[in-house]
């Protein structure tokens, strides 16, 4: 029986349809969406990661998370800190190169580029190299300015660790930071500055009233950049400071890392890596709910 | 009031000239005393090399097996762009010429993922990927990046094909070009420089990534940059000038990069940023 034309044509855009977004779809799947449906199931399940039967064990690894690790806390309690650090720091000097570059500088597309370069070191090598400025150039500086804070015994306490890896972050998403900013500011039209300034604004009013205002989507964009970038951060963890001294600088990716290849523990490890992303979750949509909320319509 | 407005304009090009000066320190002081003798790093580090020299890059060279982690990474780089380009495009496209409620989910779920750490699936993919056999291969890598970069490539090309005017290519379906035909002739031309654009974001991921990377290849032979210097950090017999050398060695590609690609790099920092 030869086919009717409908059904001729529902083949072909069925055939269409495989063509187009069949090998992504299929890609994606297997690789991410099953990973990331399995991670969820393991982390109700006792699962050692090398024999092939393993128990349904209901919440008790978040339970056994929540109530007695407190190196997880410690941990957590180090990555919201050093998020939250990054966060201001890299958008409060992203926002004043974007700002200050605005104006008619000579030079502006160089020092836009120059800015963004750290950017591009990326992985291990940023914390590898950071290493030799902060234990060689450092205690150098602090000699010849005889500001104590450089000399101190950097990786031997918590607080030099953390601050180590705050600088060294803030250093790679800054430019980032700007780039965003910048193309947040050249969206906005001069129209409204210029309006202001004839009516006698001053510059310190366009900014508060007219730039930061029209600019509220940038910011939403750029703390939740750089705040996902941080709770995230791995590379830089173990090249930097590698945790120490004793475990202390040790991120929560690091200690999700230990507990599922190191002590083989994979049902644990997901459920540690699973409130990892509710954290994520939660503080990002709280971000983006404030901030929206304070953009403008125009 | 003029002159005012003058001393603000000075001082903002001082202080953005000094913090420039500031963020490239650790530049200049990584590849001066990368040409130094070990003795002379630790007197002056500050200063230019005295006694320049090269040894330092023979030996990191050596030690990082250069020439071969730069192959792997390079083939890596190369060869995971094409499923980006290739389905993902494809796909973006399909998502914004045929709306309805198949491809609106599949666009939500994949953007949704997006804001999904690979942490979140880190454990059981190190489990797939070996059952699949994708494991200890620059090719199986690869094909995994094929598959996490699909959100992001496809979101940019969904939103680049939206300004491509539909008529275009509804005079070349009457004509009775196919659609497979109709993308790749007339339409791909047109948002060639949203494809370079994600290409441009994807390839600096794939040449920076260290933890997937890592769970996927162990054997000495496949390393990457990243996994070379890792592994040199970690050797017994560490010292800064080789390593200062290796560093230098490390960062030079994608400066390359940097300087050839700037312009999609600096657009894709601010495209890959956009809201869905």
């Amino acid at each position: 029986m030869p086919m009717s034309l409908k059904t001729q044509k529902k083949m072909r855009s069925i055939s269409n349809y495989i063509l187009f977004m069949g090998p992504a779809v299929l890609l994606f799947v297997v690789i991410g969406l099953i990973p990331f449906f399995y991670e969820i199931w393991y982390s109700f399940t006792n699962w050692d990661g090398i024999h092939a039967d393993y128990k349904f064990v209901g919440l008790k690894n978040y339970l056994d998370v929540l109530t007695s690790d407190t190196k997880y806390w410690t941990s957590m309690w180090f990555t919201v800190k050093f998020a939250v650090c990054v966060v201001v720091l890299s958008n409060f000097i992203g926002f004043w190169w974007a700002y200050g570059l605005s104006k008619n500088i000579p030079f502006r597309n160089v020092m836009r580029a120059g800015f963004y370069l750290p950017r591009i070191v990326g992985g291990v090598i940023l914390g590898f190299l950071w290493r030799f400025i902060i234990t060689e150039l450092f205690p150098l500086i602090g000699k010849l300015t005889g500001i104590g804070w450089f000399s101190q015994a950097w990786f031997q306490t918590e607080s030099s660790s953390f601050w180590a890896m705050v600088i060294v972050m803030t250093w790679s998403m800054a430019g980032y930071m700007m780039i965003i900013y910048v193309a947040g500011l050249t969206s906005i039209s001069s129209d409204y500055i210029e309006a202001a300034t004839i009516d006698g604004a001053k510059s310190g009013h366009v900014l508060r009233y007219i730039i930061l205002p029209l600019l509220m989507p940038a910011f939403t964009q750029c703390l939740f950049l750089s705040m996902v970038n941080s709770l995230k951060v791995y590379d830089l963890n173990i090249s930097l400071t590698n945790g120490n001294p004793f475990r202390l600088s040790e991120a929560v990716t690091m200690n999700v890392y230990q507990t599922a290849f190191s002590s083989n523990k994979m049902g644990y490890g997901s459920a540690k890596a699973l409130i990892l992303v509710l954290v994520i979750a939660c503080v990002s949509l709280i971000q983006v709910a404030i901030t929206t909320r304070k953009e403008v319509e125009l | 009031m003029k002159a005012k407005k003058r001393i603000t304009y000075w001082a903002t090009v001082t202080a953005l000239a000094v913090s420039l000066l500031i963020v490239l320190v650790p530049f200049y002081i990584v590849v001066s005393n990368s040409f130094k003798p070990y003795s002379e790093i630790a007197k002056y580090i500050f200063a230019l090399p005295k006694e320049f020299t090269f040894r330092n890059y023979s030996e990191a060279w050596r030690r990082l097996n250069f020439a071969n982690s730069l192959k792997n990474t390079a083939v890596i780089a190369v060869f995971s762009n094409v499923g980006g380009v290739l389905f993902a495009s494809m796909c973006g496209y399909w998502i914004t010429r045929h709306p309805n409620k198949l491809t609106k989910m599949v666009y939500f779920v994949l953007i949704a993922f997006m804001s999904i750490p690979f942490q979140a699936l880190m454990i059981p993919f190190a489990k797939i990927t070996k059952g699949l056999n994708l494991t200890n291969s620059l090719w199986g890598l690869s094909i995994c990046f094929w598959a996490l970069t699909v959100p992001i490539s496809t979101f940019i090309t969904a939103g680049a094909v939206k300004s491509v005017p539909i008529e275009i290519e509804e005079s070349a379906l009457i004509d009775g070009c196919s659609h497979f035909g109709t993308y790749w002739i007339i339409v791909f031309p047109l948002i060639k420089a949203s494809i370079f654009t994600f290409a441009t974001i994807n390839t600096l991921w794939f040449w920076n990534d260290y933890l997937m990377t890592q769970l996927m290849l162990s054997k000495k032979a496949l390393r990457t940059i990243q996994i070379s210097m890792q592994a040199l950090f970690n050797e017994a017999f560490f010292a800064w000038d080789v390593a200062l050398a290796a560093l230098t060695l490390a960062i030079l590609p994608l400066f390359i990069f940097f300087v050839i690609a700037q312009k999609q790099v600096l657009a894709g920092a601010s495209a890959g940023a956009v809201k869905g």
